[in-house]
């Protein structure tokens, strides 16, 4: 048997303060991983990703119309940006499809708007940028 | 007001001349969704009698819709239907683009948007009621997520 021999109180300090430090850590990272689980159980959820370029360019041109909260009824109705990370996996696709199709072929934002407020027109690169990343995300749940 | 008459036969008359091209008729299509998926009896009646004639191969013409300008009508809304959405060319499409599909037409028929409502006028039996819709709507979201383990 081995006996830690604590040669003097500071000593005796430290280990107590570390060893509580470890201890709180421990619970910090067991949380963090609970979180985890807990997220995984809503589908789709990890597996919508966003950069921030992305993001950028929905939050300017897409965004007004087509969140949960729009007066835009007809917009809502087909895609909310604010419910993508919630969809199950069949309708996240089909909706990036969708988001795909539509810029490529340039019907969003619609034409009727884009005369009204011409800045909501996207650029060729931001169609790019768009297309590529619902086509990259859609290969990578799919595998298509 | 005679001439008026005359002038409007006439015209009539003249435009029946204009070719409609109405879209080519294709009754079999080895890759049709009902003749390759395992749609339910009651979806399936229910897609041939309110969209098979815009969003298939297989369209039915009624008489009426050979005579100009009627015919033009019809010919552009096959076209266009055809184009968005065509259920003869449905066992080619990939696992994305049936969810899409899908999807759309969950959206479009929860809305009330299809059929066209033109189209319902003129076709008894092809308006959908609640029910119909909520079952269309219920199968293509099941069929939808059948083709993807979450
Ligand atoms: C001014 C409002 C407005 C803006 C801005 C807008 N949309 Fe739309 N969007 C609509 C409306 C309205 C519809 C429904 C059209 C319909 O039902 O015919 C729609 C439909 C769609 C659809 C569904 C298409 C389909 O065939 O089902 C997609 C996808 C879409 N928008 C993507 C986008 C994207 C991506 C952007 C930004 C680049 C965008 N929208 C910007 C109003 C807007
Ligand atoms: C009279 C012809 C006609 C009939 C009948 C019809 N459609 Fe359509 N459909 C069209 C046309 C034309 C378009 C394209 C223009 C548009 O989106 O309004 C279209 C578009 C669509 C789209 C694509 C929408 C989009 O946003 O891309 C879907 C999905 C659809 N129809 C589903 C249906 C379903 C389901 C039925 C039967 C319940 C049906 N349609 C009946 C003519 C028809």
């Amino acid at each position: 048997m081995y006996k830690i021999k604590i040669k003097n109180f500071n000593t005796m300090k430290k280990i107590i303060l570390l060893s509580a430090m470890l201890f709180t850590a421990a619970i910090f990272v067991s949380i963090s991983a609970t979180e985890d689980i807990v997220n995984n159980t809503i589908p789709g959820n990890e597996k919508y990703v966003v950069p921030e370029n992305v993001q950028a360019i929905i939050d300017n041109k897409c965004f007004d119309c087509h969140n949960t909260k729009s007066k835009n009824l007809k917009a809502k109705m087909k895609l909310k940006f604010d419910k993508m990370a919630h969809l199950k996996t069949h309708k996240l696709l089909g909706k990036l499809d969708n988001i795909a199709e539509t810029v490529t072929e340039g019907d969003m934002p619609p034409k009727k708007a884009i005369k009204k407020y011409p800045d909501l027109k996207l650029t060729a690169e931001e169609v790019k940028t768009l297309s590529d990343w619902s086509n990259g995300l859609i290969s990578k749940i799919a595998g298509e | 007001m005679n001439k008026i008459l005359v002038a409007l036969f006439a015209a009539f008359v003249i435009i029946q001349f204009i070719p409609a091209n109405l879209p080519v008729v294709v009754k079999k299509n080895k890759d049709d969704l009902i003749a390759t998926a395992n749609v339910p009896a009651d979806i399936a009646q229910k897609l041939k009698t309110s969209c098979y004639d815009c969003h298939s191969n297989e369209t039915n013409y009624p008489w009426y819709s050979y005579v100009a300008p009627v015919s033009f009508l019809v010919s552009r809304d096959t076209r266009e239907g055809r184009r968005k959405l065509n259920f003869s060319i449905w066992n080619n499409l990939s696992k994305v683009k049936k969810a899409k599909y899908l999807d759309n037409i969950n959206d479009e028929v929860t809305e009330g948007e299809m059929p066209m409502e033109i189209y319902t006028y003129l076709h008894s039996g092809s308006k959908l009621s609640e029910k119909d819709r909520e079952a269309i709507a219920a199968w293509a979201d099941n069929y939808a997520e059948s083709l993807f383990d979450d």
